[in-house]
């Protein structure tokens, strides 16, 4: 779309008496667009914008009726004309741009206004483009007598030549009414930051111009940012947007710039500190003419600033803040200036060192070398503001007020930096040894938790990054911690950190009850140090810690933070001892061990990261580090479980290490074991929860006997491996061999395997086991097994189903371990009666199908010489659970009866029955034919079928499920006919 | 209960016999199954496993220095070892081996660099051997006793050497109950033995075993039966002038020390049982589960390590106490503070 023709148009449009409202607002909507896309697509601009300028100048001009949106649409055009491409200032712009516009713009967003703030807000905007222009074109049509014309000229002194004298003066009026009365926060903020663009941009304002304004525009930037009203107002005050007061001190920090600096540097307001701070330090300074600046106005801006300073606190505002004090105190006329002033500027720089401790420091520096040339006032000052808040120390830190402790520490930071240690040495030492060190111990009881409420708490996330920061954070905000991290690091600069350490460890190892806030301290020292700083100290503070740790009471009490500081100080130092932590950890391990249970989540978290610590520093990983140190951790839990009714948890960090370090650790564990199972007798009445934790650890141990012996069972299955099929194996071996011979018609230089013999074959024959003594040529069973398992034994019979459960699997696994072994059948003589007797008892549910597992299990071990025991001991019980059992069973009697009828297949199986018993067996499962357990059922009778298949038969026959045989033809056997088999069970049995 | 402050458990068989060396910094054990154990002290760990340090039961240890070891097995040897030990690791090596009489159990017994012990031939003949120099000389000790079937030769159950003005004093203990004292003077060619005197103690079981006190004038023995006794050597006398009773029969080793001034009993009652030096009893350790079989206790160390240069290092080591070690037959080996032990 071309914009000439649409700027024609409109042009028509609003032609005295003949405005065609509808059509007007068409065209301003596509003049809109047309210009935007303009831009887009890179038009030329200069004339773009001539067109754009003298459309607008017209419509406004004329005092056409626009209405609030058309007049909008105009201002944004204008606006987006104006706008540069790429952040390059629009250049040799045609001056009847500048002077249509500029006069057109500044009316507009003059108060008191009738226009909507929306208008003032755009046109503010539009004019804020304007003042970006670097140079006009001016043609020879414009008048003037100086110049020769045409010429190109900067937009400064086009405005000094071309516009009214009192342009400029109108519009920083302008604009500082809109910053301070405006409704619209966003307005305010749009115009002080076109005041600063104003003040700092191409020079537009001179100190000349400046001068004339400057008592009202510092009062009116002053009053928006402390939130006051002109004192003729009869409103109340507008309560600015941190962001309104911050531009407001730009602006003040750029019209002090332009008054008091003799040259204009480019200063943008979006330069962050640090570069104000390089600046300040590098750049070349300017003399400031401060003798010609009368002394009544630099007092008032003394006091102005002083008023400021209170502006510290408010967050929004500090970075600001500072910026426009340092500006002050490190321009080059702070060594001229009235000492109030320079004071203020040091005081203003000491109160901001909290937030920018290092930028502070630095300007204070900088002020202090540029004064020092002349004088050494700034460090006298400097002096003078230390001493007091020494002096008064104690009342400032110990006070409940976080944010006055945070400015005290800072500002004492600050000063002993700017002073040095020379000087700050005489000043600060007397009163850190007489009182500093102690008061600043009682701060931080202030700032510590002193009970261990919160780091008992349990959290939802269980691993905790840093447990002393998680703790401190909820004690101390991140301001008062930086605070207090700077301030040690003050100290430890001044006095060496090896003195400071020194200090700290007497501390330690009197009396005093500051053991925490030492630790503490301790702990920043040398997390600040060079390693052989802290060499001649280290090793006392780390033997206080392990010390501390070996003797550490259960960590729920009050000693938890102290704890937690100890751990920080060992994770701390442990870098520093390197590989020396060898001699540590037979007293460091375990109880770090423990930490790791503990109910603190913090402690938790911080435990674990002492043992990553380690675990680095002998260049393994924590589970190769508690590996190769399991014997320090066995002796750790002996000593607690000698003490176990103070300490429960012990079996938990047992368990956990057998289960880690696995048969390695068997070795260290019999006098573990024999204190355990001391312990499950003494406690068995007493300690419910104990007796489960130490009948866990036993049957951990158990299992890991049985692995081992597996283990070697199959170590030793590889190495005689048994030929399941010799006559396959010879055949193709001697098939292999003629192969080979034909195809390559080679001489046979092996000879052919031989065909094995008969006797090679019953080696392999199934060897009737023998149903008299033990196998004395047995290897012996593990002692500790046996040990565990006589002993565990009489939990069977325990109140507790968890603890019959643990001791039904620790018998379980002690049978496994002792198979093949001699002491494998006394084993099982001892613990059968107490095995067999869980079936009669009304144990939970659960723990008779355990039962019947471990049963199985004994069956199969046994073989033929638990003939007699299922006889006599087992089926009474079998029996009778399955002739109680109703045919429509609950879900429990259910899964029982499954249970009863497999372990009788896997009886039936193993142990040779007597001929009554598998009878009485085939007659009274039958019953349960066409029930849930149907399939159960007729594996058993699969099993039966093998060995007692005749009986099988005859039960079927008298159910009427064998052809040919009528049910009637057969006695009674004592089964009901009404028992209805599934069709072809005879089949399925193979009969 | 008093507890002790750490427990080794590295033997798998009964441990036999404990002696600390190099001013406490090792540890060394001998066990029933011939396994040698150096123990650093400092990391509680072991430095050296010499697991066929015998090739049966390990009786008893000794050392001449810091670097020389010295242990006597039931396989009838004698076995002189050198010790390179470095802060993380270490090994044994066999310098000498010579024949011994381990039979009857009769530990050998050393002072400064003289070794003493039964020979293997012949009942009553001992000799005393130089472990620098390498020189042997045999003596004999034998001494019959007359009971109700006749006189028969009394069977030297333990020897106990040490320095007396100059001389070497020898007592031995016999199956009898009988206890002798004798002097060794030792010539290039042979030794001279002078007895001294004797005396019947009152144990009522063979005695076990002999310690004798720094200045050689107490001498302090201990049985089968509950008894343990001190007798004074008094110029050309001995004369009984302590005994204490044990709550239960049997002690394996007594020793006695100087620094603290106990003398310690192994019991077969499982515990330790302290008394001073005039047989006053101080105290019952009891932790094991079987018959002790073993008693040391380390000299209080004063002085840095020589070899290591660390401050951590030396801090570590200058804060150790002064340990008891306890063997048992239960296999495992407990160190206490002896000094805690001791506080009333």
């Amino acid at each position: 779309m071309d914009i000439v023709p649409l700027v024609s148009k409109i042009s028509s449009c609003v032609e005295p008496g003949s405005v065609d409202r509808n059509l007007l607002h068409q065209h301003l909507t596509h003049l809109a667009l047309a210009v935007r896309h303009a831009k887009a697509t890179n038009v030329e601009s200069t004339s773009l914008l001539t067109h754009i300028t003298l459309v607008a100048a017209r419509l406004i001009s004329k005092r056409v009726e626009l209405s609030d949106r058309e007049r909008e649409l105009v201002l944004e055009t204008v606006c987006e004309a104006l706008t540069p491409k790429a952040h390059r200032p629009l250049d040799n712009v045609h001056a009847v741009v500048v002077d249509h516009i500029g006069r057109i713009l500044v009316p507009l967003f003059i108060t008191p206004s009738t226009l909507p703030e929306a208008t003032r807000m755009l046109a503010i905007g539009a004019w804020r483009q304007l003042v970006k222009i670097a140079s006009v074109y001016v043609p020879e049509k414009h008048s003037t007598q100086s110049r020769q014309l045409p010429c190109t000229v900067s937009l400064r002194e086009y405005i000094k030549e071309f516009m009214p004298p009192d342009y400029m003066s109108l519009a920083v009026c302008a604009l500082l009414d809109n910053a301070e009365m405006a409704d619209d926060q966003r307005l305010r903020v749009r115009a002080l930051e076109t005041l600063s663009d104003l003040f700092q941009k191409n020079g537009l304002i001179d100190r000349t111009q400046m001068s004339s304004m400057f008592p009202g525009t510092v009062s009116a930037l002053t009053r928006i940012s402390l939130a006051q009203m002109p004192a003729n107002s009869q409103n109340a005050p507008k309560k600015p947007i941190s962001a309104v007061r911050s531009q407001a001190l730009h602006a003040l920090e750029a019209a002090i710039l332009v008054m008091y600096s003799g040259s204009h540097t480019s200063l943008d307001k979006v330069h962050v500190a640090e570069e104000w701070a390089q600046q300040a330090r590098n750049g070349p300074t300017s003399i400031v003419d401060v003798d010609s600046a009368p002394t009544n106005e630099l007092d008032k801006l003394q006091q102005i600033l002083w008023r400021l300073a209170s502006l510290r606190h408010n967050s929004g505002t500090t970075s600001a803040l500072f910026s426009l004090f340092a500006r002050v105190s490190s321009i080059e006329c702070a060594s001229r200036m009235p000492e109030g002033c320079v004071q203020v500027a040091i005081e203003a720089c000491l109160a901001m060192s909290g937030s920018h401790p290092d930028l502070a420091s630095s300007y204070l520096l900088d002020l202090k070398l540029r004064c020092a040339q002349n004088d050494d006032s700034v460090g006298a000052r400097v002096e003078a503001v230390l001493e007091p808040l020494l002096t008064q120390f104690e009342r400032f830190v110990t006070n409940g007020e976080s944010r006055q402790r945070t400015d005290v520490l800072c500002v004492i930071s600050a000063c002993v930096k700017v002073l040095g240690q020379h000087r700050a040495l005489p000043l600060v030492s007397p009163w850190w040894r007489s009182r500093g060190l102690s008061a600043l111990l009682t701060s931080l009881s202030v700032s510590l938790p002193g009970t261990s409420l919160l780091i008992s708490e349990k959290q939802e996330h269980t691993v905790l990054p840093d447990g002393v920061s998680y703790v401190l954070e909820n004690y101390r905000t991140s301001e008062l911690s930086h605070a207090l991290d700077l301030f040690v690091q003050s100290m430890a600069d001044l006095f060496t950190p090896r003195e400071l350490g020194a200090q700290l460890l007497s501390l330690l190892f009197d009396s005093s009850d500051k053991h925490v806030e030492v630790l503490w301290m301790l702990r920043k020292v040398a997390g600040q140090a060079a390693h052989e700083d802290m060499s001649s100290i280290c090793p006392s503070a780390f033997q206080y810690c392990v010390d501390f740790c070996g003797t550490a009471p259960d960590p729920d009490t009050s000693h938890a933070v102290h704890e937690l500081m100890v751990l920080d100080v060992i994770s701390t130092l442990v870098p520093m001892i390197g590989s020396n932590v060898a001699y540590y950890m037979d007293t460091l391990l375990f109880p770090l061990l423990q930490t790791t249970t503990s109910s603190s989540p913090a402690l938790q978290a911080q435990a674990h990261r002492v043992l990553e610590i380690l675990a680095q520093q002998t260049l393994t990983s924590v589970s190769q580090m508690l590996h190769d140190n399991v014997d320090y951790i066995v002796e750790g839990c002996s000593q607690q479980i000698r003490a176990v009714t103070l300490h429960p948890r012990v079996f938990n960090i047992l368990c956990g290490a057998v289960l880690l370090v696995g048969r390695d650790i068997l070795v260290y564990m019999d006098d573990v074991v024999e204190d355990t199972l001391d312990v499950c007798e003494r406690l068995a009445y007493e300690d419910e929860e104990v007796v489960l934790g130490a009948l866990q650890f036993l049957e951990i141990v158990t299992r890991t006997v049985a692995d081992e012996s597996k283990m070697i069972e199959s170590t030793k299955g590889q190495a005689e491996v048994v030929d399941p099929d010799p006559i396959a194996t010879a055949v193709k071996a001697m098939d292999d061999a003629v192969a080979s011979r034909m195809l390559d018609d080679l001489v046979l230089t092996d000879p052919i395997p031989e065909l094995p013999t008969s006797t090679d074959f019953e080696s392999t024959d199934d060897v009737e086991p023998s149903d008299t003594e033990p196998d004395d040529t047995a290897p012996e069973g593990n002692p500790l097994a046996i040990k565990i398992c006589l002993s565990v034994q009489s939990f069977l019979y325990a109140d507790s189903s968890a603890h019959q459960l643990l001791a039904l699997k620790t018998v379980h696994n002690s049978t496994n371990a002792l198979q093949s072994t001699r002491d494998l059948l006394p084993l099982l003589n001892e613990v059968w009666p107490s095995l067999v007797n869980r079936l009669s008892q009304r144990d939970a549910h659960y723990v008779t199908l355990a039962a019947c597992d471990v049963i199985e299990r004994v069956c199969t071990l046994g073989s033929s010489w638990m003939r007699k025991r299922v006889k006599d001991d087992l089926w009474p019980h079998f029996e009778r659970i399955l002739q109680t059992s109703s045919l429509r069973m609950q879900r429990s009697e259910c899964t029982l009866i499954k249970r009863v009828l497999c372990t009788m297949g896997k009886v039936v199986e193993c142990v040779p029955l007597d001929e009554g018993m598998a009878w009485t067996v085939c007659v009274l499962v039958v019953r349960f034919f066409g029930t849930e357990v149907e399939p159960e059922l007729v594996e058993l009778l699969q099993q039966m079928t093998v060995l007692y298949g005749d009986k099988v038969w005859l039960v079927l026959a008298k159910l009427g499920c064998v052809e040919d045989v009528q049910p009637d033809s057969i006695l009674d056997i004592g089964v009901s006919t009404s028992i209805k088999p599934p069709n072809g069970i005879c089949q399925m049995l193979g009969l | 209960m008093i507890q002790p402050d750490f427990v080794f458990r590295g033997h798998q068989a009964a441990v036999n016999c404990v002696h600390f060396l190099a001013n406490g910094r090792y540890l060394v054990s001998g066990d029933q199954d011939g396994l040698l154990i150096v123990w650093n002290m400092l990391l509680k760990r072991q430095l050296v496993k010499q697991s066929t340090a015998h090739t049966s039961a390990i009786l008893a240890i000794s050392s001449v220095d810091s670097s020389t070891i010295i242990t006597q097995g039931r396989d009838n040897k004698l076995n002189i070892w050198t010790l390179e030990a470095h802060e993380f690791s270490g090994s044994l090596n066999l310098t000498q081996s010579l024949d011994i009489e381990s039979l009857n159990f009769c530990r050998f017994s050393i002072s400064e660099h003289w070794i003493c012990g039964l020979v293997a031939d012949e009942l009553g003949n001992m000799f005393i051997y130089n472990v620098h120099t390498r020189e042997r000389h045999a003596f004999s000790v034998e001494h019959k006793s007359v009971s109700r079937s006749g006189a028969h030769n009394d069977q030297p159950m333990c020897v106990c050497i040490c320095a007396n003005d100059g001389l070497l004093q020898l007592t031995v203990g016999y199956e009898s109950n009988k206890l002798r004292c004798f002097y060794l003077q030792v010539s290039n060619a042979s030794v001279k033995v002078t007895a001294v005197c004797s005396v019947q103690t009152p144990h009522t079981e063979p005695l076990l075993s002999i310690s004798v006190n720094q200045d050689a004038q107490n001498i302090y023995t201990c049985a089968a039966d509950n008894s343990v006794c001190c007798f004074k050597l008094d110029g050309t006398a001995l004369v009984k002038t302590a005994a204490a009773e044990l709550s239960h029969p049997g002690g394996s080793l007594i020793q006695c020390f100087q620094t603290p001034q106990v003398v310690a009993v192994a019991g077969w009652d499982y515990a330790v049982h302290l008394y001073d030096h005039g047989l006053q009893h101080l105290k019952d350790v009891r932790f094991h589960r079987a018959a002790l079989t073993a008693v040391d206790v380390s000299s209080k160390c004063t002085e840095p390590l020589p070899d290591i240069t660390d401050d951590l290092v030396q801090q570590r080591w200058k804060m150790q106490p002064q340990w008891m070690a306890v063997a048992s037959r239960d296999s495992r080996i407990s160190l206490w503070n002896v000094n805690a032990v001791l506080q009333p």
